[in-house]
């Protein structure tokens, strides 16, 4: 507790805030986490979205989770000098490429400080699974437009949502998250259910990449519940399984990243493989080529026009859209963010080492990220958030309530 | 500090049947606004505000204007190709039009007029009948495909004296020939007609002649006619670049000046009930939301049934509507029966709330378990009070009292895990609703 009048200023703020109605720091950051993500998906969707409210909703949100660190939350020195050095790259991004994406991603990062994980998560689930369910079946019934795509891959729906691929990659961000909670829980139905649905959003949305991280959600899960739950695994595979994850899990990030630019760098017309590549996944190696041929690397960013898909099916002109995120984030956020933003991945899955089911869900996302362009959005990706969380601890120590006392529980 | 509450539908399903009265009010009220912002898009003016009617009525009225624009160079236009079509008709069809100026076909007949009365009244009813009369009257099937309908310009006469001149231009002489007999027969039996009128009179045929001649008057007059035709049909053209043009200026002008509430899709009545289902759809999702995120945000104990899947050791019930307390009662011999079995000496009842509510109970409690081989002590504040805490840590055994919606789980770990650091064993817990 800080002494003197301004700290018994502060503490008492604090507490009138704990005395309404009970009010934490972890519930003020999750009701502006709960808003800010509720803005973001909502304007992914095709409802109207006045811009008065929208911006209402924004300075809100920012308004509780600055409360939530200014009133609630102390640092130690080191991570004060980390979080110092963040908001000078976050502010260079923001002077030099105008984007407020980093500012506001490590706003949300600072106000999740000492947040349970898992709360978080299932904050995303509700606030975003309701509203893309809710654009779903008002797409279906006809109050607003499903956009219908219809192209070589035949009719791509997107179900009230801006784009097909946007609706499929809400579908894999909220399987990943649930399976990720549901952890050991996982039976065989939920693999199969996850495959079954893998093929229909590709049936319904063509939205091949997606529908495969879909497919690999069920897989990579499903291997992990087989080897824990039946007893034909051999020990060694399942150690060896568990061995690969915890030390090459925690690199998957830093891995597809530098694949990605690699990749997209010395893509060349002449190389039959990368031309095929460049085919099967839509031409992203060609625009991001174009992208880093034009624009160069920058330690913090530019401004870059994109103009891509999405709210109508006219194709726009002068389409120019890095699908990469981590091409995305190089291009417009700079190197430095982009180094930041992989060894703020790291660290998480340091932290969650412990926890399987975490590396999975960030490896898939990784994977997902080559192709889309979600890495920091918090409509999308609630794992870019988990920096300075509570880790859901499974594999973690106690959690008294749920452990034997005495022998007598039970 | 780790959460340990997990979201169970089923008290979710809970929440919603205790609640079910506002939340069948709310999903009621939320169709009602959904039937209303259809009926909104089934009828936008009537929901609009002073400046948007404004808006609505200068665009109706500018588009009004080029509506009547539209119209009168669509009458314009109609006009002029009907005058174009009946120019077309005349210079196609005409006889006149189909004269050679160098080699036109001339029938002449002279008639003289012999009468005792007025010559000049006879000659000017016999011109007149040639002119504007009935000579001109349809001819029978028997003359084939002869046609009066253009010989007002090719048949001509003249008066001179008593002597009537009847000419016949045609680019055929027998033609011109039939022509002139034709009308001389008509004349002929007009003739009665005018001596009922102007009295008694012979008209005798002089002579009967046919020729060939020049006149480049016929040239000129033809050139006329076919200027008139390119007249009209520049006319044509310019009424249609008019209408293309004010059409084009008419869809430039919707399409920069429409007013935005305009330009969406208008619904139908059908939509109606599309927005009724989506408005029973948000009536129903929207309250299992702010349940579930109450559930999220709120970290206090909603039910007994919580604490009995963390296993901790629930030991009754108070109910603070019942009537009874059996669940109580039931635990209170339970506790009496595994003190006796235990060899326990003292039981703390700590509250983790200090309410009147948890204390009346922890009260009752004690004075219902304690006898004369068990000492049963309430306290609270044992995380703040060190006497409180030596109270409990000296009894070695303690009881935890929460109560629904007040205690915290984040107070349970608390107080566990001062239990677990001072060894005092927790026999559970009870439950206040």
């Amino acid at each position: 507790m800080r002494e003197g009048p301004e700290g018994e200023g502060m503490n008492t703020v604090k507490t009138m805030l704990k005395d309404c109605r009970n009010i934490s720091g972890e519930s003020l950051f999750l009701l502006g986490y709960m808003i800010y993500l509720g803005r973001a998906v909502w304007t992914s969707t095709m409802f109207p979205f006045p811009g008065r409210i929208s911006t209402l909703c924004l300075l809100s949100a920012m308004v509780l989770i600055t409360l939530k660190i200014v009133f609630f939350d102390r640092y130690s020195v080191t991570l004060l000098f980390g979080i110092i050095a963040l908001v000078l790259c976050a502010g260079g991004v923001l002077a030099l490429g105008h984007y407020m994406n980093a500012v506001f991603w490590l706003l949300v990062v600072m106000g999740s400080k000492d947040v349970d994980f898992g709360k978080m998560l299932k904050s995303y689930l509700l606030v975003a699974g309701t509203i893309v369910f809710l654009a779903f079946w008002s797409s279906i019934i006809g109050i607003i437009e499903n956009l219908r795509y219809h192209g070589g891959r035949g009719v791509r729906n997107s179900f009230g949502i801006i784009y097909t691929t946007d609706f499929a990659a809400y579908i894999f961000f909220l399987l990943l998250i649930y399976f990720y909670l549901k952890g050991p829980a996982l039976r065989v139905y939920h693999y199969l259910g996850a495959a079954v649905l893998s093929g229909v959003v590709y049936y319904f949305c063509r939205a091949r990449v997606d529908s495969i991280c879909i497919l690999m959600v069920a897989v990579v899960f499903g291997i992990h519940g087989f080897l824990e739950h039946t007893k034909y695994a051999l020990p060694r595979v399942r150690r060896g399984w568990r061995w690969i994850w915890r030390t090459f899990g925690l690199f998957s990030i830093p891995f597809w990243a530098a694949m990605s630019v690699a990749v997209t760098y010395y893509f060349k017309e002449e190389n039959a493989l990368l031309v095929w590549l460049d085919k099967w996944f839509s031409n992203r190696l060609t625009l991001g080529k174009q992208g880093l041929d034009e624009f160069g690397f920058t330690l913090f960013g530019q401004t870059i026009e994109m103009n891509g898909n999405g709210g109508s099916t006219e194709w726009p002109e002068n389409y120019f859209f890095i699908d990469c995120s981590y091409v995305h984030v190089l291009l417009r956020f700079g190197i430095v963010f982009l180094l930041i933003l992989v060894s703020a991945y790291v660290v998480c899955c340091w932290r969650n080492r412990c926890d399987i089911y975490f590396l999975f869900a960030i490896a898939l996302v990784a994977i997902n990220c080559v192709i889309a362009h979600h890495i920091l959005e918090v409509a999308y990706n609630p794992f870019a958030y988990a920096l300075l969380t509570v880790p859901l601890g499974r594999a973690a120590a106690d959690s008294l309530l749920w452990k034997d006392i005495g022998g007598r529980n039970g | 500090m780790k959460s340990l509450k997990s979201l169970y539908l089923r008290n979710l399903m809970s929440d919603l049947y205790r609640r079910r009265v506002p939340v069948v009010c709310f999903a009621v009220l939320c169709t009602l606004f959904f039937l209303f912002l259809g009926y909104r898009n089934v009828n936008p003016e009537v929901f609009l505000s002073e400046e948007q009617r404004q808006e609505l009525e200068e665009y109706n009225t500018k588009i009004e204007e080029y509506d009547t624009a539209l119209t009168e160079v669509a009458e314009s236009l109609k006009l002029a190709n009907t005058q174009v079509e009946q120019q077309q008709r005349y210079v196609d069809q005409s006889i006149y039009m189909r004269l050679d100026s160098q080699n036109i076909q001339v029938a002449a007949a002279q008639y003289a007029v012999e009468t005792g009365g007025n010559v000049g009244n006879i000659l000017s009813s016999i011109v007149y009948f040639i002119n504007e009369g009935g000579l001109k009257a349809a001819l029978s099937e028997e003359y084939g495909d002869l046609d009066v309908e253009y010989w007002r310009e090719i048949l001509g006469c003249g008066t001179s004296g008593n002597v009537l001149n009847i000419t016949v231009l045609h680019y055929d002489v027998e033609t011109a020939k039939k022509i002139l007999e034709i009308a001389e027969q008509r004349i002929m039996a007009y003739v009665p007609e005018v001596s009922k009128a102007q009295g008694e009179f012979k008209l005798n045929r002089m002579d009967m002649s046919s020729y060939s001649k020049a006149d480049a008057g016929v040239t000129s007059n033809q050139n006329n006619h076919l200027n008139t035709l390119k007249n009209y049909r520049s006319n044509v053209a310019d009424f249609n670049t008019k209408l293309i043009s004010t059409k084009t200026s008419k869809e430039n002008y919707i399409e920069k000046n429409e007013p935005d509430f305009l330009t969406e899709a208008k619904a139908t009545k059908k939509d109606l009930v599309k927005y009724g289902l989506v408005g029973m759809i948000f009536g129903a999702v929207l309250p299992c939301f702010f349940f579930a995120m109450g559930y999220i945000l709120d970290n206090r104990l909603r039910s007994k049934d919580d604490l009995v899947e963390s296993r901790l050791n629930v030991l009754g019930c108070y109910r603070s509507k019942a009537q009874d307390q059996k669940d109580l009662e039931r635990s209170r011999i339970a506790v009496q029966l595994l003190a006796g079995q235990q060899n326990i000496s003292s039981i703390y009842l700590d509250c983790l709330n200090d309410d009147e509510l948890t204390l009346q109970v922890a009260e009752g409690y004690r004075k219902d378990l304690e006898n004369e081989e068990l000492s049963v002590v309430v306290g609270k504040h044992v995380c703040e009070d060190g006497e409180e805490l030596k109270n409990m840590v000296s009894g070695r055994t303690a009881i935890l009292i929460a109560q629904t919606g007040k205690t915290t789980y984040t107070q349970l770990e608390q107080h566990m895990e001062l239990c677990c650091r001072f060894s005092v064993e927790i026999l559970g817990c009870l439950v206040i609703e």
